[in-house]
């Protein structure tokens, strides 16, 4: 054997050693990837499960659609419509935001589809938040445009590069089809707050939710609000949607209100109060539902929160329901009201007679009749139709404040009409307990000769007017008012129909009734009566005027005129009630206004000959 | 010993055949996410016909390898190298394309191919002829090992250049491994080993892409957006696999979560559609290549087969190695492929050339045996007389 076979059998074994060192530390190797892969497959399993879930499984709300809010003769006040919003991919290189080709493709089709200027697009695209409700990776560029740019969007969607593609979501919005239209009444939606979240009114209620915040959109929120939908669905890492959603919980749309508004009535009302300050009310006195309620000045319910700010800082008080939050002295139309107290308590006839000599005097103070020379002697039913204060001074402190407090609470004139709007306000009648609990002192005779004629501390919203003058047209039934009168679903098979609600009932006798209607046809068509100027021969008005004074003299400080009515005499069906904020007088101010809106009540005139 | 032949031969064959069978359904599975996410009117078989044509090409290689005399390649070896030189400096030409910011494939005749591939074997036969040759000289450092690790350090820098940083790290290693097969001294070895390590680390310090992985590695949660996204996605598939897997085709990482889920990143698809215990079986049919591979090293009585065999083997098993280790998040990425499965042309030839090389060394070595003949001219040419 020579030298170098020795050494390559040296070598060999050495070599072969080495061999099966490395054949060892291979197998060794492949042994741990394998407990590797147990570890991540079997052990940590379940961890990396709930990141996978994040990664490609996305609940997609399905937006429902909201309820429509209808009047009574079908005609749609709000409903959803649908917007769209824009969404486009954010493209980063190290974190930061950067313009790329495909970016720039989509950012130009867009500009030029919904024609905006693209430098517009390109900063929305840099500064906007990036979508923080579904977490991912895009911005929106383009907020709430209609169906028409969708739709071109949609048709174009091949246009725009896969890497930078477009996404739109539906975005139900509502609309309100006759603008500012009895805005008050039908109220605005908006997001959810997070205190409104814990009340146990929005129970099942999330972040970003749509509610009702004021009105009719406030009061029927759970008929209204429809039930969003989930879609379950697989996307790729471009957030496409991969097949069909794997889960479908569909939207269920929200039912339909059904008013008792009647369009044209509510745009009569709006159109007669133009820009003054004011309320009209057009109520039925056989159920007290409100065919009309207006409140002037009003805000455009399709940019409420837009223009919000201004609003809210207008002195004028836009966003104020004057009809059930604004109180008002009510005055003379009060002394309809007191003509039950007097006849039922002190057992007075339509022809009790007083003196006016033009003013009544207590030891220490004088009061005024609004005519300085006096109606010299006046029953009862001229005391109304002249509307004489010293009648009423004399009569009612005779009378006292309790009973007059009794009877003023039976017209429900103490207490919230539940009218089913939101934000009602009321004043407690005056009376010497609440006096002496708020003022801390005691209730003087001159209180009473002051609330006699509706001053003083007397102060009243128009509905609560509205509901006591109806239950003085439909002889003793107080209803609470009501705007909503049914409640459909979208298959238009009835959900709710809310029947009158009785509040309370007033006992007189027929004669004291008979005395009370009568005095308010002499208002209207009696001799120089103060409602004079409404008189119609074929529809019978019967009415009272008030004038009230605002405590406050001087220049753009006129007093509040009232004008209360109900028709046709015989079987009232219409009560219209008529506040002039600083309006002046009420039969020479607010009482044409109730000639017009019934003239559009006859049919006698359209909208358009109003004003 | 003709049987014993037999068997590891036909298992080799086996083994790599199943392996390819496997990635080919992979590729078809894995690709489909992208085909119809990306471009919804390209084929769905286009990447697997692909794959199905290269691997055509890889059996032709196969089969030639397995019927040429690798001695031959001993003397070739240098030439080899040459070529690899040329190719890798023509990747700086206009004959290669940039992809994914690299220069990585040379594209002839339409065919695109990784020269970094050709070199891989050009450098394994390359290091086995020398050290075969000067196998009673590797004790001393200059006169066996200073002048091939020049040669090979030459191309290897021309790889870096690319840049790959993964198959540089990866042919380094098989030529560590070489060299400790061969004999080495631990003392040159470790003084070797520990510049190489230094090598990495001045890498690292001066290519942001290299630190980025490797802090991406480290701190896994500050570059889930960024380096470490394919892992993590890669976890997730794995996870979602579980013991028996989503079944194929059902994977839902693939639709884009894991990008490139057909090349570099096949075997997380796999993890997560065929599920932990096939997982492993994968696993093993790697490790019984290795196993053969070492068996027909061990059996080898040629220093130059027994070195090229131990070369190929663990090219083999370190790619198979690095590959898995970088899906389950165990390393650094380093972009290495998943051998006869990933999507990939030249990949695929070379490996599977591998393997005929293999399978030639064994007949040779198993079958030369019982060969007086052809044993006593290999033992001529090696300067035995008997």
């Amino acid at each position: 054997m020579s030298h170098r076979k020795k050494i390559l059998i040296m070598k060999s074994s050495k070599v072969d050693m080495r061999l099966q060192v490395l054949l060892f530390l291979f197998t060794a190797v492949f042994a741990v990837l394998v407990f590797r892969l147990w570890t991540i497959q079997i052990y940590m399993q379940d961890d990396f499960i709930k990141l996978a879930e994040r990664n490609y499984y996305r609940l997609i709300p399905i937006p429902s659609k909201r309820g429509t809010i209808k009047d009574r003769n079908g005609n749609i006040l709000a409903m959803d419509v649908n917007y769209y919003d824009v969404w486009i991919p954010i493209h980063a290189k190290n974190g930061k935001r950067f313009v790329s080709e495909d970016i720039k493709t989509t950012l130009n089709l867009l500009s030029h589809i919904l024609e905006v200027p693209y430098e517009d697009l390109e900063g929305l695209y840099r500064r906007n938040k990036r979508d923080s409700y579904y977490k991912q990776n895009r911005v929106c560029v383009a907020k709430r445009i209609d169906k028409h740019k969708y739709a071109a969007i949609v048709t174009r969607q091949i246009e725009f590069p896969k890497e930078a593609m477009v996404f739109t979501e539906k975005v139900p919005t509502r609309w309100y089809g006759y603008g500012s239209m009895a805005a008050h009444v039908l109220g605005i939606t908006g997001e959810i707050s997070p205190e409104e979240l814990n009340l146990a009114r929005y129970a099942g209620y999330s972040q970003g939710d749509r509610i009702g915040l004021r009105g009719i959109e406030w009061a029927y929120e759970k008929y209204l609000r429809g039930q969003d939908g989930l879609n379950r669905v697989t996307v790729n890492n471009h957030e496409i949607q991969q097949g069909r959603p794997i889960e479908v919980k569909p939207a269920v749309p929200g039912n339909d209100v059904i008013l008792n508004l009647d369009i044209n009535l509510q745009q009569a009302a709006e159109l007669v109060l133009g820009a003054s300050k004011g309320v009209v009310i057009v109520a039925d006195p056989r159920d007290n539902s409100i065919l009309a309620m207006a409140s002037s000045p009003r805000f455009d319910s399709n940019n409420y929160s837009r223009d919000f700010r201004k609003y809210y800082n207008d002195r004028s008080a836009p966003l104020t329901d004057r009809a059930i939050a604004g109180k008002y002295p009510p005055g003379s139309v009060i002394k309809v009201f007191e003509v039950f107290p007097l006849m039922e308590d002190l057992r007075f006839t339509p022809g009790h007679t007083e003196y006016c000599p033009g003013s009544f005097s207590l030891p220490g103070n004088t009061w005024r009749c609004h005519e300085r020379n006096g109606h010299g002697y006046v029953n009862m039913l001229d005391a109304v139709r002249l509307s004489c204060d010293v009648f009423f001074y004399k009569t009612i402190d005779q009378l006292g404040i309790e009973r007059l407090f009794t009877w003023m609470a039976t017209f429900g004139l103490n207490q919230k009409t539940g009218i089913d709007l939101r934000n009602e306000l009321y004043t407690p009648y005056p009376n010497p307990g609440q006096k002496m609990a708020t003022k801390r002192e005691p209730w003087y005779r001159g209180d009473t000769i002051n609330t006699s004629i509706g001053q003083g501390d007397v102060s009243l919203t128009p509905i609560q007017i509205s509901t006591g003058i109806c239950a003085i047209a439909n002889r003793g039934t107080l209803y609470q008012p009501r705007v909503a009168q049914k409640v459909i679903d979208p298959d238009n098979n009835e959900v709710e129909v809310f029947s009158p609600q009785v509040t309370g009932k007033i006992e007189a006798a027929t004669k004291t009734w008979d005395a009370a209607h009568k005095a308010m046809w002499e208002v209207v068509n009696g001799v120089s009566g103060t409602g004079r100027r409404v008189k119609n021969e074929k529809f019978v008005l019967a009415g009272k005027t008030g004038t009230s004074e605002t405590g406050v003299k001087g220049k753009g400080k006129e007093p509040h005129a009232w004008f209360v009515c109900y028709g046709p005499y015989e079987h009232p069906e219409i009560v219209i009630t008529i506040l002039l904020e600083n309006g002046g007088h009420g039969g020479e101010h607010a009482s044409p206004l109730a000639k017009k809106i019934l003239d559009v009540y006859l049919g006698n005139v359209s909208l358009q000959n109003l004003v | 010993m003709k049987n014993t032949g037999s068997i590891v031969i036909g298992s080799l064959f086996v083994f790599t055949l199943s392996l390819i069978m496997l990635g080919l359904i992979m590729v078809l599975s894995s690709s489909q996410g992208l085909i119809t996410s990306d471009s919804p009117d390209s084929n769905v078989y286009e990447y697997m016909g692909k794959q199905l044509m290269w691997f055509s090409i890889g059996l032709a290689a196969m089969f030639f390898f397995f019927s040429y005399d690798y001695n031959n390649w001993e003397r070739k070896a240098r030439w080899l190298m040459l070529i690899s030189a040329v190719l890798l400096i023509a990747l700086f030409t206009p004959l290669s394309r940039e992809i994914n910011y690299a220069r990585r494939w040379l594209i002839i005749f339409g065919f695109r191919f990784q020269p970094s591939d050709f070199a891989k074997v050009a450098i394994i036969m390359y290091v086995a002829a020398v050290w075969a040759e000067k196998r009673d000289q590797l004790d001393s450092f200059f006169k066996a090992v200073f002048f091939p690790m020049l040669f090979v350090g030459a191309l290897l820098l021309l790889i870096v250049k690319e840049p790959d940083h993964g198959t540089t790290f990866m042919i380094g290693m098989v030529v560590m491994i070489m060299w400790f097969a061969a004999g080495a001294r631990l003392s040159h070895q470790l003084p070797v080993l520990t510049f190489f390590a230094l090598g990495l680390y001045w890498g690292i310090k001066h290519y942001p892409s290299l630190s980025n992985r490797i802090n991406a590695w480290l701190y896994p949660e500050q570059y889930l957006d960024r380096e470490y996204y394919q892992v993590y996605q890669s976890l997730i598939g794995f996870a979602h696999g579980g013991w028996s897997g989503a079944g194929l085709g059902n994977g839902v990482q693939q639709l884009g979560f894991t990008p490139y889920p057909y090349t570099d990143f096949i075997f997380s698809t796999m993890g997560e559609e065929l599920g932990f215990i096939r997982c492993s079986i994968v696993l093993a049919l790697y490790l019984g290549l290795i196993l053969s591979g070492f068996v027909i090293a061990y059996r080898c009585s040629n220093p130059f087969g027994r070195l090229l065999a131990v070369g190929c083997t663990s090219a083999i098993g370190l790619q198979a190695i690095l590959n898995i280790a970088v899906v389950t998040g165990a390393i650094p990425t380093t972009g290495i492929a998943l051998p006869f499965i990933s999507y990939g042309g030249s990949s695929l030839t070379v490996s599977m050339a591998m393997i005929g090389l293999l399978m030639n060394i064994a007949k040779d070595s198993f079958i030369a045996d019982n060969v007086p003949v052809r044993r006593k001219r290999i033992a001529s040419r090696h300067g035995f007389v008997q």
